[in-house]
């Protein structure tokens, strides 16, 4: 009998004492949270600061209270020299704790990437709230302008543009760019990364969010851009890349083609510490639309396709190729690539690789098969003024 | 994390009673030596007093005999 | 008064070294960054390695059928040497206790619970510990099977989540690093995950044994924990690349990318899970093997009496066995894998051969007794 008071004793001390004790420091109550959306970092007016923004999404709560016209988000904004201490100056403003798990996307403003952003990824890389597949996107002007455009599909600036990010990247996984890519491509002695560069425009008094082309980082620094032309001829270059549009123009027309499917194998050589990439490209596509060609028809047009699309994917590829040669930027992994076949090699001459870089010898062998030209064959007048 | 211990030790007290009621005296001796040496662990590390680590010791061991490998640079 | 009467079948006794083997997985930190991306040359070395010093454990288990590695110790040695050797099993039973009780309470501190102290953790995971001790080797060993399947599921569904991520230039190039990381990463390879199965010799006289043996189930037992740890380290090479030892929980980092569908991301609470539940059972299996060796060092009557004591004193002892994490990787790769080798290799390696040379001395006297 004793015994058993004891025990029970005991047992409701132990339950009280834990019951205090635990799950009370780590609750987090979807109330008292702040679910911040997006993140954006730009360069301060002061030297050395970043100013950093965050998107909140409102609770739909807050929405109804709240008159019509008022924006779907919070968007606020602090400065201070590192990453963390500008937080805690948005931790004063806000109500609520921040949390930063289902952070969608870090948007890096022009000026700050031309600074550099090494710095200010430790925190992202450190903290245990942020992930690695958060999407990264360089604003051409500030993040803080581009988040802070109210869309009218969509509710969140921040959830559009990972959207975005999202659909290019099932297109080619080089259209869009997580933290680990980024950290991959920055912790690879040699390499530069591409970033997307994103812009806020005007159409028809909407404002509206687009890409218009790559950002090439090299050492951490933004030092040149794509535009969309030359990133379609890095993202041909790289391969494993599908439903990109590619136009080729002819003497009788010109044709639009789909790729269905698009492989590329880089075979890197290198002599005398001279480096040559031979670059083999096998693309499949399919006919989207064609102008002209009056009165050819499709069969005899078919072998022509190919060898001009072949060209133009060759010579895009080749252009852009020598756009990065100008920026000194190694986009494509060729150091990497030269690293893992010739190990030994590669430790005498990655020091001076950006300088190989620009005298790197790049050929291409382009083989295009034009699999499919759609419902129709021959176009209405190519059928017109059959000969 | 005083509390925490004191709450602890006494569970811990009241949990050895019965059992070494049922002991042989040897056994009562040595369990109530540990008992005390354990409990003067736990009070000093609550107070946050440093105690003597014998792991760090035997590490020392290692790096004085020069055995340890060296830190990655 | 209860000594240890339970028993657990052969089975049970591999999934127990198997699932002992798998919580080390996220251990890798302690070697990748040495060996970067030929750490799966490090792990397959590691299984290779501790073959022999599994040969060297069944060797001592064969000759003294029915005993602990206490009691052998105190056959082969004597009352007093015995004594000071099981002394220093027991030191080093009880560090090993200290450091993974730590690693579990940091592992949920650091992912899940960020802001509870980590005393509260650790206790909490002491308290269900010593109810299962309390009970003895069946309840100790009860679900191994369990665990052990679900580490392997985990494992492979994880690695299909990731699929498509995997990169195999990631592997490229072999063998960049100095010989030196290569000689270091392997040691540590060994000590860490697999020479800690030293500690089965405390629970090898409570296997029911049949015909076949104990041998085969041992090396089942590393050879699925085995597996499963390279699995591990072979996803996060494919998956992360260069990045893979910048971080201090690889398998986290990887299994955060898993996504089974569009809704169906963030599944890495599933692995955490998993994984504190292996290092749990780690726990649980060094606490039980801390209590029985003291328990038969001083003879005590029932292991019930130091099932608080230990478990306090190691609780205590984890609060300040390192002054920081940093302290505690920097102690792993210089000082750890030499200290354990001595446990793990030199002590039982040296029992063997001490008690094979006093048998003939034996057998003599028996022949000049018969003749």
């Amino acid at each position: 009998m004793k015994t058993r008071i004891l025990k029970t004793a005991v047992f409701v001390l132990m339950a009280c004492v834990f019951m205090a004790m635990t799950g009370c420091w780590d609750a987090h109550e979807l109330n008292r949270i702040s679910i911040v959306a997006g993140l954006g970092v730009d360069a301060a007016e002061t030297e050395d600061e970043y100013s950093v923004s965050i998107q909140i999404g409102k609770s739909s709560q807050k929405q109804n209270e709240g008159d019509e016209k008022s924006e779907p988000f919070i968007l606020i904004e602090a400065s201070d020299k590192t990453m963390i201490m500008a937080l805690e100056k948005l931790r004063l403003k806000n109500s609520r704790k921040l949390f930063f798990h289902h952070n969608q996307v870090l948007v890096i403003g022009a000026a700050q990437a031309r600074k550099g952003i090494v710095p200010l990824l430790d925190f992202f890389l450190r903290d245990r709230e942020m992930r690695l597949e958060t999407w990264i996107v360089v604003a051409q002007n500030t993040a803080h302008e581009l988040l802070k455009v109210d869309l009218v599909q969509d509710r969140i600036t921040a959830i559009a543009i990972a959207d975005m990010m999202e659909r290019e990247s099932k297109n080619s996984p080089h259209l869009a760019t997580n933290l680990l890519d980024l950290v991959s491509a920055l912790m690879d002695e040699g390499s530069a990364a591409a970033v997307p560069l994103m812009d806020k425009s005007l159409e028809s008094d909407k404002a509206k969010v687009s890409i218009i082309g790559t950002a090439i980082f090299d050492e951490g620094r933004m030092v040149g851009k794509l535009n969309m032309t030359e990133t379609n001829g890095f993202v041909l270059a790289k391969g494993r890349a599908k439903n990109l549009l590619l136009e080729v123009g002819m003497d009788e027309g010109s044709a639009v083609l789909c790729f269905t499917m698009i492989d590329s194998k880089a075979n890197p050589k290198l002599s005398n510490e001279k480096a040559s990439v031979s670059l083999d490209i096998n693309a499949e596509l399919l006919v989207i639309e064609l102008k002209g060609f009056d009165g050819i028809s499709m069969n005899d047009l078919h072998p022509q396709i190919e060898m001009a699309a072949q060209d133009t994917i060759s010579g895009l590829i080749e252009d852009t190729f020598k756009k990065t040669q100008q920026y000194k930027a190694d986009i494509y992994g060729f150091g990497t690539a030269i690293h893992r076949k010739y190990p030994r090699e590669w430790k005498a001459i990655k020091d001076n690789w950006r300088d190989l870089y620009q005298d790197i010898k790049l050929e291409v062998k382009t083989k295009a098969k034009v699999t499919n030209t759609g419902k129709i064959a021959d176009s209405l007048n190519m059928q017109e003024n059959k000969k | 994390m005083v509390y925490v211990f004191m709450v602890f030790a006494l569970i811990a007290f009241f949990y050895l009673l019965p059992l070494l009621k049922k002991s042989p005296k040897r056994d009562r001796i040595i369990v109530a030596a540990i008992f005390v040496f354990v409990l003067a662990v736990c009070a000093l590390t609550a107070q946050g007093v440093e105690l003597p680590n014998p792991l760090k010791t035997a590490e020392d061991i290692v790096k004085a005999i020069g055995l340890s490998y060296p830190p990655l640079k | 008064m209860k000594t240890e009467t339970g028993r657990i079948s052969s089975l049970q006794y591999m999934f127990c070294i198997a699932c002992f083997i798998q919580s080390s997985a996220l251990l890798s930190s302690f070697f990748v960054p040495l060996t970067k991306q030929d750490s799966w040359m490090s792990v397959l070395a590691g299984i290779l390695l501790a073959s022999p010093l599994l040969m060297i454990y069944l060797g001592l288990m064969r000759r003294f059928p029915g005993k602990t590695l206490i009691e052998i110790n105190e056959a082969v040695f004597g009352r007093v040497f015995g004594f000071v050797v099981s002394l220093l099993y027991i030191w080093f039973m009880m560090s090993l206790f200290t450091l993974n009780l730590l690693d579990i309470g940091q592992l949920v501190k650091k992912t899940i619970m960020v802001d509870t102290p980590l005393i509260a953790l650790i206790s909490l995971c002491i308290l269900v510990c010593a109810y299962a001790v309390y009970h003895g080797i069946r309840v100790v060993a009860r679900y191994s099977f369990v665990f052990a399947l679900l580490a392997v599921f985990v494992v492979i569904t994880s690695t299909l989540f990731t699929l498509n991520f995997w990169r195999f230039e990631n592997f490229l190039p072999m063998f960049d690093q100095s010989v030196m990381h290569y000689v270091q990463s392997m040691h540590l390879a060994t000590t860490i995950p697999f020479g800690e199965v030293v500690v089965f010799l405390m629970i090898a006289p409570y296997v029911q044994r049949n015909k076949k043996g104990l041998a085969r189930y041992a090396f089942g037992g590393l050879l699925i924990g085995g597996m499963t740890v390279l699995g591990v380290v072979v996803r996060d090479t494919a998956v992360l690349g260069n990045v893979l030892s910048f971080f201090s929980i690889p398998p986290f980092e990887t299994q955060r990318m898993a996504v089974l569908a569009e809704g169906l991301n963030r599944l890495e609470i599933l692995y955490i899970i998993i994984l504190i539940v292996l290092l749990f059972f780690k726990v649980l299996i060094l606490y039980y093997v801390s209590v029985m060796a003291v328990t038969q060092l001083f003879k005590l009557g029932s292991h019930r009496l130091v099932i608080p004591l230990a478990g306090a004193l190691c609780v205590a002892y984890a609060t300040f066995i390192y002054p920081s994490e940093i302290a505690h990787v920097i102690a792993a790769r210089g000082e750890t894998a030499q200290l354990w080798t001595v446990f793990q290799l030199c002590l039982p390696l040296f029992t063997l051969i001490v008690s094979a040379a006093r048998k003939p001395p034996k057998k003599q006297s028996k022949s000049a007794e018969a003749a």
